[in-house]
């Protein structure tokens, strides 16, 4: 397999953040990014999960946030749906965000107007339970997995967790492929 | 207001890097905060087939909060320049964890920050 032209190096990073406020707290995030040199075309494909729940005794005192991020560089076609989910209540919150993508890069080609990205984003209010129970303590998870086949390829990852005790948890994680 | 408060820490990051006309790069990190202790993990792989292959592969983190401490990294370089098809691989993990009484931030009260504060009005 020869190594493909410089211009057609294939760049993915995609992540998240959660957090949450309260006397009891709990956030996840789970980020997963691959991508593979077919030969003539290059694909790298991933996701991104975060989810935040807190309870407070005060009311107004439960605050859950999070957000997911996709930064593609060199793919010819990118396909991307985001969900998100939030419920805010006096003594309880929780938000969900998921993020999917696929892209593609031709080698030799390029569209002649740039990438094409079709980007599907949804947002709920809240109909249906999602996120943990978080009955008490504040916990804080988050996994990142990143994978590239190819010729030179680069895999980076980067998780932190924080939590405060009765009053924060926070997660972020990321995973960058290259090839 | 005095007092402390507990908090927990963990931050872990890998890389790997393959240069070849064939090669292969995997990581993970993992990162968990629960109440009194802290964990990481952290793995990188590269495999490079080349003539003249090179890999890279790196892992670290920090944890933080708890008063007792423990780390440990594994790191494994094999080239074999050999033969029609060279090979290089590198390996590396490292995993963290702390727990215990926190003293991260000891002296401040987190608490104290959040509430209403009426120093200086009277």
């Amino acid at each position: 397999m020869d190594a493909p032209d410089p211009q057609d190096g294939l760049v993915a990073v995609v992540g998240g953040s959660a957090m949450a406020t309260g006397e009891a707290t709990a956030v996840t995030g789970f980020v997963e990014n691959f991508a593979q040199d077919m030969g003539r075309y290059s694909i790298a494909m991933g996701e991104a999960i975060f989810q935040a729940s807190a309870y407070s005794s005060e009311p107004g005192g439960a605050l859950a946030a999070v957000g997911t991020f996709l930064d593609v560089s060199g793919a010819d076609f990118i396909f991307e749906r985001e969900t998100d989910q939030a419920k805010q209540g006096l003594h309880d919150a929780s938000a969900r965000a998921e993020l999917d993508y696929f892209s593609i890069d031709i080698h030799g080609w390029s569209p002649p107007h740039g990438p094409i990205v079709i980007d599907l984003d949804q947002s709920f209010g809240h109909h249906q339970p999602f996120g943990h129970d978080p009955s008490s303590g504040n916990f804080a998870q988050v996994i990142a997995m990143a994978e590239a086949h190819g010729a030179n390829t680069l895999s980076a990852t980067l998780t932190s967790a924080l939590t405060v005790e009765n009053q924060f948890s926070f997660v972020h994680g990321m995973a960058m492929v290259a090839l | 207001m005095s007092g402390s408060t507990n908090t927990f820490l963990a931050a872990m990051n890998s890389t790997a890097h393959a240069m070849g006309d064939l090669t292969a790069t995997k990581t993970a990190t993992a990162a968990a905060v629960l109440p009194g202790a802290s964990i990481g993990f952290a793995a990188a792989v590269a495999v490079a087939q080349d003539t003249s292959p090179h890999t890279s592969a790196t892992t670290g983190g920090v944890v933080s909060g708890g008063s007792i401490t423990s780390s440990h990294t594994d790191h494994v370089s094999i080239d074999f320049p050999f033969g029609p098809n060279p090979v290089s691989a590198d390996f590396s993990i490292t995993t963290m964890s702390t727990h215990g009484d926190s003293d991260f931030l000891s002296g401040y009260s987190l608490s104290g920050l959040m509430g209403p504060s009426v120093h200086g009005l009277f």
